[in-house]
Protein backbone atom coordinates (compact mmCIF):
# COMPACT_ATOMS: atom_id res chain seq x y z
CA UNK A 1 0.00 0.00 0.00
CA UNK A 2 1.44 3.22 -1.52
CA UNK A 3 1.01 6.79 0.34
CA UNK A 4 1.40 10.47 -0.12
CA UNK A 5 4.35 11.90 1.46
CA UNK A 6 3.84 14.41 3.29
CA UNK A 7 4.29 17.86 0.80
CA UNK A 8 1.80 15.64 -1.33
CA UNK A 9 -0.67 15.15 1.81
CA UNK A 10 -0.57 18.72 2.14
CA UNK A 11 -2.05 19.38 -1.52
CA UNK A 12 -4.58 16.30 -0.80
CA UNK A 13 -5.96 17.78 2.36
CA UNK A 14 -6.56 21.54 1.33
CA UNK A 15 -9.24 20.72 -1.82
CA UNK A 16 -10.23 24.24 -3.19
CA UNK A 17 -13.35 25.17 -0.97
CA UNK A 18 -15.39 25.16 -4.45
CA UNK A 19 -14.50 21.58 -4.76
CA UNK A 20 -15.74 21.40 -1.35
CA UNK A 21 -18.65 23.12 -1.53
CA UNK A 22 -19.84 21.24 -4.50
CA UNK A 23 -19.36 17.76 -2.86
CA UNK A 24 -22.16 16.34 -1.07
CA UNK A 25 -21.61 14.20 2.35
CA UNK A 26 -22.06 10.70 2.27
CA UNK A 27 -20.83 7.49 3.38
CA UNK A 28 -17.41 6.45 2.21
CA UNK A 29 -18.59 3.11 2.07
CA UNK A 30 -21.47 3.72 -0.13
CA UNK A 31 -19.90 6.03 -2.60
CA UNK A 32 -17.56 2.95 -2.87
CA UNK A 33 -20.02 0.50 -3.83
CA UNK A 34 -22.01 2.99 -6.24
CA UNK A 35 -18.65 3.42 -8.61
CA UNK A 36 -18.79 1.23 -11.34
CA UNK A 37 -16.68 -1.23 -11.78
CA UNK A 38 -14.47 -0.75 -14.21
CA UNK A 39 -13.51 2.74 -12.10
CA UNK A 40 -10.03 1.32 -10.69
CA UNK A 41 -8.77 5.01 -10.32
CA UNK A 42 -9.60 8.39 -9.11
CA UNK A 43 -7.79 11.03 -10.64
CA UNK A 44 -7.40 14.56 -9.43
CA UNK A 45 -9.71 17.01 -11.03
CA UNK A 46 -12.56 14.42 -11.64
CA UNK A 47 -15.78 14.30 -9.92
CA UNK A 48 -14.84 11.01 -8.54
CA UNK A 49 -11.97 11.94 -6.71
CA UNK A 50 -13.36 15.27 -5.49
CA UNK A 51 -15.71 12.94 -3.56
CA UNK A 52 -13.49 10.45 -1.88
CA UNK A 53 -10.92 13.02 -1.12
CA UNK A 54 -13.69 15.50 0.48
CA UNK A 55 -15.87 12.68 2.05
CA UNK A 56 -12.74 10.60 3.05
CA UNK A 57 -10.94 14.11 4.52
CA UNK A 58 -14.41 14.38 6.95
CA UNK A 59 -14.17 10.77 7.75
CA UNK A 60 -10.66 11.99 8.93
CA UNK A 61 -11.52 15.11 11.15
CA UNK A 62 -14.35 12.48 12.78
CA UNK A 63 -11.84 10.09 13.10
CA UNK A 64 -9.41 12.27 15.45
CA UNK A 65 -12.67 13.69 17.79
CA UNK A 66 -13.77 10.19 18.26
CA UNK A 67 -10.07 8.61 19.28
CA UNK A 68 -9.54 11.42 21.10
CA UNK A 69 -12.67 11.12 22.91
CA UNK A 70 -12.15 7.47 23.39
CA UNK A 71 -8.88 8.15 25.02
CA UNK A 72 -10.66 10.85 27.12
CA UNK A 73 -13.62 8.88 28.55
CA UNK A 74 -11.31 5.80 29.05
CA UNK A 75 -9.49 7.53 31.80
CA UNK A 76 -12.46 7.90 33.61
CA UNK A 77 -13.13 4.25 33.41
CA UNK A 78 -10.00 3.15 36.00
CA UNK A 79 -11.59 0.98 38.13
CA UNK A 80 -10.79 -3.14 38.08
CA UNK A 81 -14.60 -4.50 36.53
CA UNK A 82 -14.13 -1.55 33.63
CA UNK A 83 -9.98 -2.90 33.21
CA UNK A 84 -11.22 -5.08 30.06
CA UNK A 85 -13.96 -2.46 28.16
CA UNK A 86 -11.10 0.25 28.98
CA UNK A 87 -8.84 -1.38 27.29
CA UNK A 88 -11.42 -2.06 24.63
CA UNK A 89 -12.11 1.69 24.49
CA UNK A 90 -8.32 2.33 24.25
CA UNK A 91 -8.24 -0.38 21.44
CA UNK A 92 -10.74 1.97 19.44
CA UNK A 93 -8.86 5.28 20.14
CA UNK A 94 -5.66 4.09 18.08
CA UNK A 95 -8.37 2.26 15.35
CA UNK A 96 -9.22 5.40 14.77
CA UNK A 97 -6.52 7.80 14.93
CA UNK A 98 -4.43 4.98 12.31
CA UNK A 99 -7.50 5.62 10.14
CA UNK A 100 -7.12 9.11 10.45
CA UNK A 101 -3.25 8.85 9.36
CA UNK A 102 -4.15 6.30 6.81
CA UNK A 103 -6.63 9.23 5.67
CA UNK A 104 -4.87 12.23 5.42
CA UNK A 105 -1.92 10.38 3.13
CA UNK A 106 -4.40 9.18 0.95
CA UNK A 107 -4.68 5.63 2.15
CA UNK A 108 -8.39 4.00 2.77
CA UNK A 109 -8.78 0.29 3.94
CA UNK A 110 -12.57 -0.03 4.03
CA UNK A 111 -15.73 -2.49 3.53
CA UNK A 112 -19.36 -1.92 1.74
CA UNK A 113 -22.36 -2.73 3.72
CA UNK A 114 -21.94 -6.06 2.15
CA UNK A 115 -18.54 -6.59 3.91
CA UNK A 116 -17.10 -6.37 0.66
CA UNK A 117 -13.33 -5.35 0.87
CA UNK A 118 -11.80 -1.78 -0.87
CA UNK A 119 -8.69 -0.47 -0.62
CA UNK A 120 -7.65 2.85 -2.02
CA UNK A 121 -3.64 3.65 -2.00
CA UNK A 122 -1.69 6.12 -4.16
CA UNK A 123 -1.33 5.62 -7.25
CA UNK A 124 0.40 8.95 -8.22
CA UNK A 125 1.31 11.81 -5.56
CA UNK A 126 2.48 14.95 -7.69
CA UNK A 127 0.29 17.77 -6.77
CA UNK A 128 -1.71 18.79 -9.99
CA UNK A 129 -2.22 15.33 -11.07
CA UNK A 130 -2.43 13.10 -8.11
CA UNK A 131 -3.87 9.57 -8.53
CA UNK A 132 -5.61 7.04 -5.97
CA UNK A 133 -5.74 3.69 -7.12
CA UNK A 134 -8.96 1.16 -5.92
CA UNK A 135 -8.29 -2.43 -4.96
CA UNK A 136 -11.73 -4.30 -4.64
CA UNK A 137 -9.71 -7.70 -3.86
CA UNK A 138 -5.82 -6.97 -2.56
CA UNK A 139 -4.37 -9.56 0.16
CA UNK A 140 -2.96 -7.81 3.33
CA UNK A 141 1.04 -7.84 3.17
CA UNK A 142 1.05 -10.96 5.91
CA UNK A 143 -1.91 -12.41 4.38
CA UNK A 144 -3.99 -11.61 7.66
CA UNK A 145 -7.81 -13.04 8.13
CA UNK A 146 -10.56 -10.91 9.72
CA UNK A 147 -11.57 -6.75 8.91
CA UNK A 148 -9.38 -5.09 11.80
CA UNK A 149 -6.18 -7.42 11.16
CA UNK A 150 -6.08 -7.11 7.76
CA UNK A 151 -6.83 -3.02 8.73
CA UNK A 152 -3.51 -3.39 10.88
CA UNK A 153 -1.21 -5.38 8.69
CA UNK A 154 -1.78 -2.55 5.93
CA UNK A 155 -1.63 0.24 8.17
CA UNK A 156 2.00 -0.72 9.70
CA UNK A 157 3.56 -1.72 6.21
CA UNK A 158 1.98 1.40 4.98
CA UNK A 159 3.34 3.47 7.64
CA UNK A 160 6.61 2.64 7.14
CA UNK A 161 6.96 5.08 4.20
CA UNK A 162 5.87 8.20 6.10
CA UNK A 163 7.43 7.46 9.75
CA UNK A 164 10.77 9.58 8.34
CA UNK A 165 7.61 12.74 8.61
CA UNK A 166 6.69 11.91 12.43
CA UNK A 167 8.49 13.65 14.64
CA UNK A 168 11.37 10.84 15.99
CA UNK A 169 9.63 10.82 19.67
CA UNK A 170 6.59 9.93 17.95
CA UNK A 171 7.85 7.69 15.44
CA UNK A 172 7.54 4.84 16.93
CA UNK A 173 3.50 4.41 17.30
CA UNK A 174 4.11 3.58 13.34
CA UNK A 175 5.40 0.41 14.63
CA UNK A 176 3.19 -2.24 16.08
CA UNK A 177 3.80 -3.43 19.79
CA UNK A 178 6.38 -6.49 19.87
CA UNK A 179 6.75 -6.08 16.09
CA UNK A 180 3.13 -7.88 15.87
CA UNK A 181 1.42 -6.12 13.64
CA UNK A 182 -1.67 -8.00 15.27
CA UNK A 183 -0.84 -7.26 18.40
CA UNK A 184 -3.42 -4.83 19.48
CA UNK A 185 -6.16 -7.08 18.14
CA UNK A 186 -5.30 -9.90 19.29
CA UNK A 187 -5.26 -8.45 23.50
CA UNK A 188 -8.65 -6.48 22.57
CA UNK A 189 -9.88 -10.26 21.24
CA UNK A 190 -9.00 -11.68 24.75
CA UNK A 191 -9.97 -9.18 27.46
CA UNK A 192 -13.48 -8.70 25.19
CA UNK A 193 -14.27 -12.39 24.14
CA UNK A 194 -12.62 -14.54 26.78
CA UNK A 195 -13.72 -14.02 30.48
CA UNK A 196 -10.88 -15.78 31.95
CA UNK A 197 -8.76 -13.12 30.28
CA UNK A 198 -11.10 -10.47 31.49
CA UNK A 199 -11.27 -11.61 34.81
CA UNK A 200 -7.11 -12.00 34.33
CA UNK A 201 -7.07 -8.27 33.50
CA UNK A 202 -9.59 -7.10 36.38
CA UNK A 203 -7.33 -8.34 38.21
CA UNK A 204 -4.05 -7.45 37.97
CA UNK A 205 -5.44 -3.82 37.66
CA UNK A 206 -7.00 -4.28 41.05
CA UNK A 207 -3.49 -5.51 42.64
CA UNK A 208 -1.25 -2.99 40.77
CA UNK A 209 -3.12 0.35 39.92
CA UNK A 210 -2.46 3.32 42.00
CA UNK A 211 -5.83 5.66 41.57
CA UNK A 212 -3.12 8.53 42.24
CA UNK A 213 -0.51 7.47 39.29
CA UNK A 214 -1.57 6.76 35.84
CA UNK A 215 1.28 5.32 35.32
CA UNK A 216 0.85 2.76 37.63
CA UNK A 217 -0.77 0.82 34.69
CA UNK A 218 0.43 -2.51 34.24
CA UNK A 219 0.26 -5.08 31.67
CA UNK A 220 -1.55 -5.17 28.17
CA UNK A 221 -3.38 -2.47 29.27
CA UNK A 222 -0.68 0.12 29.95
CA UNK A 223 1.18 -0.80 26.37
CA UNK A 224 -2.42 -0.29 24.63
CA UNK A 225 -2.62 2.82 26.78
CA UNK A 226 0.58 3.83 25.68
CA UNK A 227 0.52 3.10 22.24
CA UNK A 228 -3.11 4.72 22.02
CA UNK A 229 -1.67 7.89 23.43
CA UNK A 230 1.23 8.44 20.79
CA UNK A 231 -0.99 7.18 17.76
CA UNK A 232 -3.26 10.23 18.85
CA UNK A 233 -0.33 12.68 19.16
CA UNK A 234 0.96 11.67 16.08
CA UNK A 235 -2.37 11.67 13.74
CA UNK A 236 -3.19 15.13 15.71
CA UNK A 237 0.63 16.17 14.75
CA UNK A 238 0.03 15.16 11.19
CA UNK A 239 -3.28 16.64 11.27
CA UNK A 240 -1.38 20.29 12.11
CA UNK A 241 1.28 19.20 9.56
CA UNK A 242 -1.00 18.85 6.31
CA UNK A 243 -3.05 21.59 7.26
CA UNK A 244 -6.62 19.93 7.39
CA UNK A 245 -9.11 21.62 8.14
CA UNK A 246 -12.84 20.77 7.20
CA UNK A 247 -16.26 21.61 9.07
CA UNK A 248 -16.99 17.96 9.41
CA UNK A 249 -17.37 18.33 13.18
CA UNK A 250 -20.50 20.78 12.95
CA UNK A 251 -23.70 19.54 14.41
CA UNK A 252 -23.04 19.08 18.09
CA UNK A 253 -23.31 22.51 19.53
CA UNK A 254 -19.99 23.72 18.87
CA UNK A 255 -18.61 26.10 16.87
CA UNK A 256 -14.75 26.87 15.52
CA UNK A 257 -12.51 25.18 13.96
CA UNK A 258 -12.34 21.44 13.62
CA UNK A 259 -9.78 21.18 16.61
CA UNK A 260 -11.37 23.60 18.83
CA UNK A 261 -15.04 21.19 18.31
CA UNK A 262 -12.80 18.26 19.10
CA UNK A 263 -11.41 19.69 22.49
CA UNK A 264 -14.46 20.85 23.21
CA UNK A 265 -16.88 18.07 22.51
CA UNK A 266 -14.02 15.28 23.91
CA UNK A 267 -13.61 17.11 27.07
CA UNK A 268 -17.63 17.63 27.80
CA UNK A 269 -18.76 15.78 30.67
CA UNK A 270 -21.25 12.97 30.71
CA UNK A 271 -24.60 13.60 33.07
CA UNK A 272 -25.03 11.90 36.10
CA UNK A 273 -27.91 10.35 35.41
CA UNK A 274 -27.19 6.59 36.79
CA UNK A 275 -29.99 7.75 39.73
CA UNK A 276 -32.09 7.54 36.55
CA UNK A 277 -31.12 4.28 35.57
CA UNK A 278 -32.29 0.99 36.75
CA UNK A 279 -28.65 0.19 37.78
CA UNK A 280 -29.77 0.16 41.44
CA UNK A 281 -31.73 -2.71 41.40
CA UNK A 282 -29.09 -5.14 39.65
CA UNK B 1 29.41 0.54 10.85
CA UNK B 2 29.25 1.86 7.41
CA UNK B 3 28.42 -1.15 5.21
CA UNK B 4 25.85 -1.98 7.94
CA UNK B 5 24.33 1.60 7.20
CA UNK B 6 24.02 1.13 3.88
CA UNK B 7 22.93 -2.17 3.62
CA UNK B 8 19.96 -1.26 6.28
CA UNK B 9 19.10 1.44 4.06
CA UNK B 10 18.29 -1.24 1.56
CA UNK B 11 16.41 -3.62 3.94
CA UNK B 12 14.25 -0.92 6.06
CA UNK B 13 10.68 -0.41 4.63
CA UNK B 14 10.86 3.61 5.43
CA UNK B 15 13.73 3.85 3.61
CA UNK B 16 14.15 5.66 0.28
CA UNK B 17 16.74 2.91 -1.58
CA UNK B 18 14.32 0.13 0.19
CA UNK B 19 15.95 -2.60 -1.97
CA UNK B 20 16.99 -0.12 -4.41
CA UNK B 21 20.87 -0.27 -3.83
CA UNK B 22 23.11 -2.73 -5.53
CA UNK B 23 25.06 -4.39 -2.48
CA UNK B 24 27.00 -6.78 -4.52
CA UNK B 25 27.81 -4.75 -7.56
CA UNK B 26 26.09 -7.94 -9.89
CA UNK B 27 22.35 -6.19 -9.94
CA UNK B 28 22.67 -4.13 -13.46
CA UNK B 29 19.24 -2.43 -13.36
CA UNK B 30 19.94 -0.56 -9.85
CA UNK B 31 22.02 2.18 -10.86
CA UNK B 32 23.24 3.14 -7.01
CA UNK B 33 25.93 1.36 -6.18
CA UNK B 34 26.98 0.39 -2.83
CA UNK B 35 30.40 1.64 -3.96
CA UNK B 36 29.54 5.12 -4.17
CA UNK B 37 27.72 5.97 -1.21
CA UNK B 38 29.27 3.86 1.26
CA UNK B 39 32.69 5.88 1.13
CA UNK B 40 30.80 9.03 1.77
CA UNK B 41 28.93 7.59 4.91
CA UNK B 42 31.99 6.56 5.86
CA UNK B 43 33.39 10.26 5.89
CA UNK B 44 30.37 12.12 7.36
CA UNK B 45 30.52 9.08 10.33
CA UNK B 46 34.37 9.93 10.82
CA UNK B 47 33.70 13.78 10.25
CA UNK B 48 31.59 14.20 12.67
CA UNK B 49 33.34 11.91 15.79
CA UNK B 50 36.34 13.58 15.27
CA UNK B 51 34.29 16.98 15.96
CA UNK B 52 32.70 15.11 18.98
CA UNK B 53 29.79 13.48 17.85
CA UNK B 54 28.09 11.05 19.87
CA UNK B 55 25.41 9.96 17.91
CA UNK B 56 24.86 6.10 17.84
CA UNK B 57 24.33 3.64 14.80
CA UNK B 58 20.46 4.10 15.04
CA UNK B 59 20.56 8.13 15.09
CA UNK B 60 22.88 8.04 11.76
CA UNK B 61 20.99 5.54 9.90
CA UNK B 62 17.52 7.49 11.01
CA UNK B 63 19.49 10.63 10.12
CA UNK B 64 19.70 9.40 6.66
CA UNK B 65 16.53 7.93 6.25
CA UNK B 66 15.25 11.60 7.02
CA UNK B 67 17.63 13.03 4.80
CA UNK B 68 16.64 10.95 1.78
CA UNK B 69 13.22 10.97 2.41
CA UNK B 70 13.16 14.81 2.01
CA UNK B 71 15.95 14.39 -0.93
CA UNK B 72 12.84 12.46 -2.57
CA UNK B 73 10.05 14.62 -2.04
CA UNK B 74 11.92 17.87 -4.12
CA UNK B 75 11.74 15.33 -6.96
CA UNK B 76 9.42 12.25 -6.62
CA UNK B 77 8.85 11.35 -10.19
CA UNK B 78 12.54 10.92 -10.43
CA UNK B 79 13.32 8.97 -8.15
CA UNK B 80 14.99 5.53 -8.77
CA UNK B 81 14.63 6.73 -12.27
CA UNK B 82 17.43 6.03 -14.97
CA UNK B 83 16.55 9.39 -16.62
CA UNK B 84 14.74 13.02 -16.11
CA UNK B 85 15.54 12.23 -12.20
CA UNK B 86 17.30 15.23 -10.49
CA UNK B 87 18.78 13.98 -7.36
CA UNK B 88 18.65 10.04 -8.40
CA UNK B 89 22.24 10.12 -9.92
CA UNK B 90 25.54 8.90 -8.33
CA UNK B 91 27.56 12.13 -7.91
CA UNK B 92 24.51 13.71 -6.79
CA UNK B 93 23.82 11.21 -4.09
CA UNK B 94 27.43 11.43 -2.87
CA UNK B 95 27.67 15.26 -3.05
CA UNK B 96 24.53 15.81 -1.04
CA UNK B 97 26.06 13.45 1.69
CA UNK B 98 28.75 15.92 2.05
CA UNK B 99 26.49 18.51 2.07
CA UNK B 100 24.60 16.66 4.62
CA UNK B 101 27.97 16.24 6.87
CA UNK B 102 28.21 19.88 6.91
CA UNK B 103 24.48 20.37 8.11
CA UNK B 104 24.89 18.09 10.93
CA UNK B 105 28.11 20.17 11.86
CA UNK B 106 25.86 23.51 12.01
CA UNK B 107 22.75 21.33 13.67
CA UNK B 108 22.15 19.05 16.07
CA UNK B 109 20.27 15.72 14.82
CA UNK B 110 17.01 16.00 16.66
CA UNK B 111 16.43 18.96 15.11
CA UNK B 112 17.22 17.80 11.50
CA UNK B 113 14.04 16.67 10.86
CA UNK B 114 12.76 15.75 7.30
CA UNK B 115 10.58 18.92 6.97
CA UNK B 116 13.40 21.07 7.72
CA UNK B 117 15.94 19.43 5.93
CA UNK B 118 13.73 19.53 2.98
CA UNK B 119 13.23 23.01 3.27
CA UNK B 120 16.75 23.63 3.30
CA UNK B 121 17.38 21.17 0.54
CA UNK B 122 14.58 22.80 -1.37
CA UNK B 123 16.85 26.52 -1.77
CA UNK B 124 19.04 23.95 -4.56
CA UNK B 125 18.38 24.96 -7.61
CA UNK B 126 17.45 21.84 -9.76
CA UNK B 127 18.99 23.71 -13.40
CA UNK B 128 22.37 23.32 -11.73
CA UNK B 129 21.44 19.89 -11.38
CA UNK B 130 20.72 19.06 -14.97
CA UNK B 131 21.92 15.46 -16.89
CA UNK B 132 24.70 17.38 -18.88
CA UNK B 133 25.93 19.30 -15.72
CA UNK B 134 26.14 16.27 -13.92
CA UNK B 135 27.84 14.64 -16.95
CA UNK B 136 30.57 17.27 -16.98
CA UNK B 137 31.14 16.82 -13.46
CA UNK B 138 33.50 13.91 -13.59
CA UNK B 139 35.75 12.01 -10.76
CA UNK B 140 36.21 13.02 -7.47
CA UNK B 141 36.66 16.42 -8.47
CA UNK B 142 33.28 16.57 -10.23
CA UNK B 143 31.93 15.30 -7.11
CA UNK B 144 33.36 17.88 -4.73
CA UNK B 145 31.94 20.91 -7.24
CA UNK B 146 28.45 19.96 -7.01
CA UNK B 147 28.97 19.27 -3.46
CA UNK B 148 30.95 23.03 -3.47
CA UNK B 149 27.88 24.66 -5.62
CA UNK B 150 25.15 22.99 -3.97
CA UNK B 151 26.61 23.66 -0.26
CA UNK B 152 26.64 27.28 -1.26
CA UNK B 153 23.06 27.19 -2.31
CA UNK B 154 21.53 25.02 0.80
CA UNK B 155 23.56 26.59 3.78
CA UNK B 156 24.57 30.34 2.40
CA UNK B 157 28.08 29.63 2.55
CA UNK B 158 31.30 28.12 0.58
CA UNK B 159 33.01 24.69 2.08
CA UNK B 160 35.86 25.04 4.54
Amino acid sequence: MRLLDLPQAQRFCQPASSIVSAVGMQPLRDFHEALPKNVMLLSEGTNHFNIHQVNILASVDQWLLFATAHYRRAIDMLVPASAPWTQVTLYYASFFAANAILGMFGGWVGQTRKRKQIIVDVEHGVPGTQQLRIYRKLPSPNGANGSHRVFWDFFYDAAASITAWAPTPLAGALTPVNSDFAWAITERNDVNYDMFSAWEAAKRFHGTFKPSKLASLRGPLQLQFEASERLIQLALHFATAVGLATNALAGCGHTGTAGQVRRKLAAQRPPQLVTQSAFGNF
Amino acid sequence: MTADIVYELTQRKDSPFYAGIDLTGEKKELTIKQGSLAPEVRVLISRNLRKGGTADYEQYLELLIRFFVAVRSLDPEGWGSTEGATFFKARVLRALIRVLSDMIGKTSFDQLTTERMRTMLGRIDKATLSDEAVRKAQGSAGVQDLYEQMRSQVLGDSAA
